[in-house]
């Protein structure tokens, strides 16, 4: 679920930057970074003090059933390794799929691509992990990840839509 | 001489996170243990209760506690032992 948000709110950030106008790559590529990186640790930090909260309501839980004290026992250690993975895998995700959808102004500041193709291959490059994402998600709930691939596709346009609607108005 | 224990049956509480299989691998692992049966007597919403029966030429059931409290299982009851008297042999 953070890779989505992730990968959103840097296409919200590449479409609106593109749509104001008198775009530098640099400045996006250090926003897009900025982002990707502030959505990491908050991925962490959010996904550690949920994941703590309920596998600590859940030893309670088992040491009341159990009327015994479970700390530092196999289970004890394995729910804590797992919150831990688990915040990790949540700093992971936007930070990889923002990163992804940067590559192609990475390009650009350094003169490879102009910055017109940098951000048709970054939307192409963030339609593809969107369909990507949607996908999987399809395949792990066993229905069709065609459809689930071209939804969350569509959320996208939907908030490319908005955001160069928004900017429209605003840099009028 | 020196008295043994060659069987154990144990009532025991386990959380249903900790599965059966990593238990009497576990308990198997141990030395003089050779042989674990287990059987899943009741099941509760957090918990089951197991019936754990273990076979070798010389149980240490202090060793088997402590295996048993790592994977964060109550034992609640010994329900039945077997112990011999044999001679001790010098290697």
């Amino acid at each position: 679920m953070n890779a989505f948000d992730g990968v959103l709110a840097t296409f919200g950030l590449i479409t609106g930057a593109h749509i104001t106008g008198n775009v530098n790559p640099k400045v996006v590529l250090g926003s897009g970074l900025g982002l990707a990186l502030a959505m990491s640790i908050s991925g962490f930090s959010g996904a550690y003090i949920v994941e703590r909260v309920e596998r600590g309501q859940k030893l309670r839980e088992i040491k009341k059933a159990l009327f015994m004290n479970i700390d530092k026992t196999i289970l004890d250690k394995a729910m804590n390794f797992s919150v831990v993975l688990i915040a990790f895998i949540s700093a992971a995700a936007p930070l990889m799929t923002s990163l992804l959808a940067l590559v192609p102004y990475v390009l650009a500041v350094s003169n490879i691509i102009t910055l017109i193709q940098a951000f048709t291959y970054s939307l192409l490059v963030i339609l593809v992990i969107l369909f990507t994402l949607g996908y999987y998600m399809g395949r792990i709930i066993g229905k069709s990840p065609l459809k689930y691939g071209l939804i969350t596709s569509i959320i996208g346009l939907i908030i490319g839509l908005v955001v160069s609607f928004l900017a429209m108005i605003l840099t009028r | 001489m020196n008295v043994s224990i060659r069987r154990l049956v144990l009532d025991v509480l386990k959380p249903r996170e900790v599965t059966i299989v990593d238990i009497s691998k576990a308990l198997c692992d141990v030395n003089g243990v050779e042989e674990v049966n287990v059987v899943v007597t009741e099941v509760d919403v957090k918990t089951e209760t197991i019936r754990l029966t273990i076979k070798g030429s010389n149980i240490c059931y202090d060793d088997m506690a402590k295996v048993l409290t790592n994977y964060s299982c109550a034992i609640r009851s010994i329900d039945e032992i077997d112990v011999y008297k044999h001679k001790l042999v010098r290697a």
